[in-house]
């Protein structure tokens, strides 16, 4: 692959344009999402309809379209780096499409190194930027070693450097994300991606506003008209 | 707020004002249009009723009103009531229109789209505006409070305007009401960590937040805290702000930072606002000296008559002092051109290309660090010394030679069968003495606990060095791949005058190739009538994996592929392909280079060059970087081979301290047991052949 030269928005390693013209504060969230066969059918269908609210719910905000970088990790059979980081104005929501089985440990890894690829890019570029946001959406269990990453995520969270999110869609082993995620795992109610993605991008939004380093209480997604989530 | 209970709304004389669509929602209310009014605004709280203070608090803000305020502010008109109800329920405003965000003046893609006309000058006659409405405001003893780069809006002609003027903090009487609300980047150091509800906001506070407004609006969006941090720290901007570390400031010593790359410098302005911001950023605790609102007015206006133009590109305006254009240095090093001319082919003068070519043309590819297997010395056990003399004979040296008298004896064994006794037993009895005894047992302790030290300590080191060599080839890998990369990309720039499209043929197939392997059969693998997993993964072990795969010559080598799937995955590429949309790397397409020629060469030049260039500097700090890596390693590698040194050192000390025949047999209890048994073993053997 044209490691230097291709397109600017793809490629961070030549980032000091891109964050020359846009000096913002970034706000990263990486998706880590399931795409194993178990997803198939209606579900992967609203996952990449929930994609595209996330888009635009994103843009709506002038603000938050400049400071918050999305990249999707998928696992389905293998671990692809489907999207890498991007501001939201040039997201563009990937056709996510099922197969294989469940490499859970390896995408979350190579999750949390995009992440520390990109935190180091911040840095060289003088960029400041808010804790970053892993967020994993899998029906499954895990097919690979996943313990190591659970030290991984525990050590990561407690140095404060990225939160991690769990959501079960049915079918997941909660017992395994629980042990995972330093966090309480949450159950996606039904397939209500939609709801679930428009309240990242109003958590994310509100992180935006807020300043690197501040806790921002997040809305809580169990209760009221658009929770998405059980515990 | 639940739509048909708000629609109507009363001011305090009784008019009726009724609401229209949502234009934004914050923290305290949503903002609404008013019905056939297009000049005003409502906000209607989401608190009902709101506190008493709040109503207060705008009661005497309507009583203050004036044109000044007018003029500069979104300046409340009048308290809304609830006309079911008759409570406080909101508050009628101007509504600024045509107007944007000010970070929308800054953001320099926002700026391309919303302002295209804007160069530097119109964000410096921005910032003096900004002043002046600061200054308007804390003539009339109002402050801000809350500086943001959301509550100042900005039309085309760069006047300015402040919304949300409900969190000021103003005065009525003896009364103060505070703002209770901070935006922490823009938030002076004294006040972090202070409970903003009750803190009684000062000028000097909303100067800090002014000078980073002027700052963001002059440099284009950075804020003057964001820097690259000397070492390897993480650091918020608050911290930043905290600590004084301005991360333009001239004295780096002091703020341990620099300024990002591809940033207009403090010294691009004139003298007086560099002193300007540094007394805004760098001011110690106890002091309460920042730049006034007025002093900014003054050093900007007088920038805005020092303005100078590029001579190389006309959207370059900088200040007139200087000897070389700032935005042509940033964008030579590789950095973007923050001001574009309106409309897609821009002038370029001719001076400008003859720069850029001259760059390229003393264009240097860095050399890569070498690594050579003698980098890598792993210590070996030496040879002991043969010393003059030894000392007194320990019981381990005479066991030692009494074996060799047993062996002696033992071969005697053919002449008579008693020496083979005498020797046998002689023999079992050293053995057992070296055995047991008790120096005997440290000494060979020792010797065998160092060499087996060294041993590991090799196996390491040889480890070491295969894992430093396995990273270096690595590293020098990807630097050659980079390398040949920028190399073909310095030959699309040459080639660009003569076949311009054929330049973008090329980019085209190199970025219709890129998504071609990136679009896998086992992921889209339901595109495809009659594909299965089972029969993707076969094909993938046939090295068909993407549309890129699918040739007549590849599929011949599958078996059991039958013509109808064949035929599918035709069809299937063809689709695919037709999916891929070109992008145009440097604005320039097919159509441009078919009309535009000359302007679309040159455009294309410009852009071309200088990626080209700062791919250049990239590749640079790669080689630095792999030197310092390496360097690290090596330095590494030879603190943990000094060890294995030392160890070595050791192991031949101890070994020439022993008399040699000592040495050989009292090595191991398998070489003492074999000893012991050699000697009557062959006394044996003798006396059966010869006896």
């Amino acid at each position: 692959m044209n490691k230097f030269f291709a397109d600017s928005t793809y490629d961070g390693s030549f980032g000091a344009v891109e964050f020359a013209e846009n000096p913002e504060p970034r706000v990263p969230c990486v998706l880590i999402v399931d795409t194993s066969t178990s997803m198939h059918g209606p579900r992967i269908g609203e996952l990449n309809k929930g994609l595209k609210v996330y888009r635009d719910e994103l843009l709506c905000d002038a603000l938050a379209a400049k400071r918050v970088e999305v990249a999707v990790v998928t696992f389905g059979g293998r671990v692809t780096r489907k999207v890498d980081f991007v501001t939201a104005t040039n997201f563009q929501p990937p056709t996510l499409e099922v197969v294989g089985g469940t490499p859970m440990g390896a995408a979350i890894n190579t999750a949390l190194d995009m992440i520390e690829e990109r935190r180091q890019q911040y840095r060289e570029n003088g960029i400041a930027y808010y804790r970053p946001w892993a967020f994993l959406i899998t029906d499954g269990e895990p097919n690979d070693q996943w313990q190591p990453v659970a030290a991984r995520i525990r050590a990561g969270e407690q140095r404060k450097a990225f939160s991690f999110f769990a959501v079960g869609v049915k079918g997941a082993n909660m017992e395994i994300l629980q042990k995972l995620s330093a966090r309480k795992p949450l159950w996606l109610q039904g397939m209500k991606f939609a709801e679930l993605f428009r309240w990242l991008s109003n958590s994310q939004q509100a992180v935006s506003r807020s300043s690197p380093g501040d806790e921002v209480p997040l809305v809580d997604p169990t209760q009221g008209p658009d929770g998405w989530a059980f515990v | 707020m639940k739509s048909g209970m708000l629609h109507e709304v009363i001011d305090s004389e009784g008019e009726k004002y009724l609401l229209d669509e949502l234009l934004g929602k914050g923290g305290e209310g949503s903002v609404f249009a008013v019905h056939g009014k297009p000049a005003l605004a409502a906000k209607v709280f989401h608190k009902n009723p709101p506190a008493p203070e709040t109503v207060a608090k705008l009661q005497a803000m309507v009583a203050s009103r004036n044109p000044g305020l007018d003029g500069i502010a979104a300046w409340p008109r009048a308290l809304l009531y609830s006309s079911h109800t008759g409570e406080a329920c909101g508050v009628l405003t101007p509504r600024v229109r045509d107007a944007r965000h000010l970070h929308e003046l800054y953001g320099t893609a926002a700026r391309r789209r919303f302002f295209p006309q804007a160069r530097w000058f119109h964000l410096v006659l921005a910032a003096r505006n900004v002043a002046a409405a600061f200054d308007a405001l804390h003539e009339s003893g109002i402050l801000i409070g809350d500086v943001n780069q959301g509550n100042l809006l900005i039309d085309e002609t760069m006047r300015v305007r402040f919304i949300d003027c409900d969190s000021f903090q103003v005065r009525s009487g003896a009364q103060t009401y505070y703002c209770p609300v901070g935006t922490p980047h823009f938030t002076p150091p004294e006040l972090h960590g202070v409970k903003l509800r009750d803190a009684s906001r000062t000028q000097d506070h909303d100067r800090f937040g002014l000078a980073i407004l002027l700052f963001h609006l002059l440099f284009v969006g950075r804020h003057p805290f964001a820097g690259r941090l000397f070492g390897d720290r993480d650091q918020t901007i608050e911290r930043a702000i905290a600590e004084r570390r301005f991360a333009f400031s001239k004295d780096r010593t002091a703020t341990l930072m620099e300024p990002p790359p591809a940033s207009l410098r403090l010294d691009d302005l004139p003298p007086a606002i560099e002193k300007l911001f540094e007394r805004a950023f760098r001011q110690p605790d106890g002091v309460a000296n920042r730049p006034t609102a007025q002093e900014w007015i003054q050093q900007l206006d007088a920038l805005l008559a020092e303005r100078k133009g590029c001579s190389f590109d006309p959207t370059h305006l900088y200040y007139s002092r200087l000897s070389q254009c700032p935005w042509c240095r940033i964008e030579d090093e590789g950095g973007p051109a923050f001001f574009v001319l309106d409309g897609s082919s821009s002038i370029i003068s001719p001076q400008r290309i003859e720069h850029l070519e001259a760059q390229l043309y003393r264009l240097k590819f860095p050399a890569f660090p070498q690594l050579s297997p003698q980098s890598f010395k792993v210590p070996q056990a030496i040879a002991p010394k043969r010393l003059q003399s030894y000392g007194q004979p320990t019981v381990a040296d005479l066991a030692a030679v009494a074996f060799a008298g047993s062996a002696v004896a033992c071969l005697a064994s053919p002449a008579s069968p008693l020496a083979l006794a005498v020797g046998a037993l002689g023999s079992l009895a050293s053995g057992a003495a070296l055995m047991l005894n008790k120096s005997a047992i440290a000494k060979r302790q020792e010797s065998g606990e160092l060499a087996d030290g060294l041993l590991a300590a090799q196996n390491d080191l040889n480890r070491k060095s295969r894992a430093i060599t396995a990273a270096h080839a690595k590293r020098q890998a990807s630097f050659d791949q980079a390398t040949a990369e920028l190399k073909t990309e310095v030959s699309h720039y040459r080639a660009a005058d003569g076949q311009l499209k054929d330049v973008l043929a090329l980019f085209r197939m190199t970025q219709l190739n890129r998504f071609l392997t990136n679009y896998l059969i086992s992921e889209h693998a339901s595109e495809i009538p009659g594909m299965t997993p089972a029969l993707a993964s076969v094909l993938q072990s046939y090295g068909v994996e993407s549309p890129l795969d699918v040739t007549q010559m590849n599929l011949f080598a599958v078996p059991m592929l039958h013509d109808g799937l064949t035929l599918e995955l035709f069809a299937w590429r063809d689709r695919v392909s037709r999916q891929f949309v070109f992008k145009p790397e440097h604005g320039v397409n097919f159509s441009d280079a078919d009309a535009g020629g000359k302007a679309a060469v040159q455009r294309f030049k410009v852009t071309q060059a200088r990626r080209i260039l700062m791919a250049s500097h990239h590749l640079d700090s790669l080689a630095a970087a792999s030197r310092n890596q390496l360097e690290r390693e090596l330095t590494f590698f030879d603190r943990s081979a000094d060890s294995a040194r030392e160890l070595a050192k050791n192991l031949r000390a101890a070994q020439s301290a022993r008399r040699p025949l000592e040495r050989i047999i009292n090595q191991s209890p398998w070489m003492i047991a074999a000893s012991t048994l050699a000697g009557p073993a062959a006394g044996a053997l003798a006396y059966w052949l010869f006896g």
